[in-house]
């Protein structure tokens, strides 16, 4: 049975191509805020991507703008982000409808 | 490498030009690279996301008029599927103007007006691509008005130098 598509799991559509590199990030920020380089060595080793500058701030704008996470201030150069409680809810969201897909296909090819 | 940077609109390396820049510093120059940082400044400028008070910050007075001025040339309830459709626009009438301007060139000739229709057909495509975009917001007539009366002037200045560059 797959998950019901809720509100929280929507706020990730609409992103195109940036739709992969949004959820990384997400799930990048769900341990503590980073900033844009320890984002992307963090998705590079989790997810074996590495994201390119132009994506990930392309994906970055995109998760600001729809409240998803935040820019903290910094003195350095590098402003760190974190997860907002909106962003925790959405990728809370993706990832169990993911997980639900998964199962699904799972059980598929067992019976196969 | 930095200098793609440039690229992006002004309000964006505004809010994140040094951190890009930091970040690029710390990559490997490479084509692709290059290319993600590329494809990144077009859908910048295709699909901007700043919100109108990230995209400018008054410092002054005079600033804020200048704020207020520049605010209402933004777009607004312009969707994602507008800017798309305002790109194929874009395709289709050049190419339907590029189509028109060799069509007149084989009947009419090389004249000082067809070459200026001719230089005016990317430009024209542009302003007509406005339509569902920056020129949303206004009636058709208005809309109409802007099209025409721009599409007019580029074309007079067009001929302008057309002609100028005949005399010389």
């Amino acid at each position: 049975m797959m998950a019901k598509k809720t509100r929280e799991d929507d706020e990730l559509d609409d992103f195109g191509r940036f739709a992969e590199p949004a959820l990384l990030i997400l799930i990048s920020l769900a341990d503590g805020p980073k900033h844009g380089y320890a984002m992307t060595e963090d998705i590079a080793t989790l997810a074996d991507v590495r994201l390119g500058p132009g994506t990930l701030y392309g994906a970055l704008t995109r998760l600001e703008s729809r409240g998803l996470i935040e820019r903290l201030d910094s003195d350095d150069r590098r402003n760190p982000y974190r997860l907002t409680a909106l962003g925790e809810r959405a990728l809370r969201a993706r990832l169990a409808s993911m997980q639900a897909v998964a199962r699904v296909g799972q059980r598929r090819l067992a019976g196969t | 490498m930095k200098a793609l940077i440039g690229l992006y609109p002004a309000a964006w390396r505004r809010k994140y030009g040094e951190e890009m820049a930091r970040l690029i510093d710390d990559q490997p120059r490479t084509i692709r690279l290059a290319v993600d940082l590329i494809a990144g400044a077009i859908d910048a400028r295709l699909y901007p996301q700043l919100s109108e008070e990230t995209k400018i910050e008054p410092a002054s007075k005079g600033a804020k008029v200048v704020t207020s001025i520049l605010t209402a040339c933004q777009p607004n309830n312009v969707t994602d599927a507008d800017y798309k459709r305002s790109v194929a626009v874009i395709l289709g009438t050049t190419i339907l103007l590029s189509g028109i301007y060799l069509l007149l060139k084989r009947s009419v000739g090389e004249t000082a007006y067809v070459e200026a229709f001719g230089v005016t057909t990317f430009p024209v495509a542009v302003l007509v691509s406005s339509w569902g975009t920056y020129f949303k917001r206004y009636s058709v007539a208005a809309r109409l008005a802007f099209v025409l009366g721009l599409g007019s002037v580029v074309f007079m200045i067009s001929l302008g130098a057309e002609l100028l560059s005949r005399r010389i």
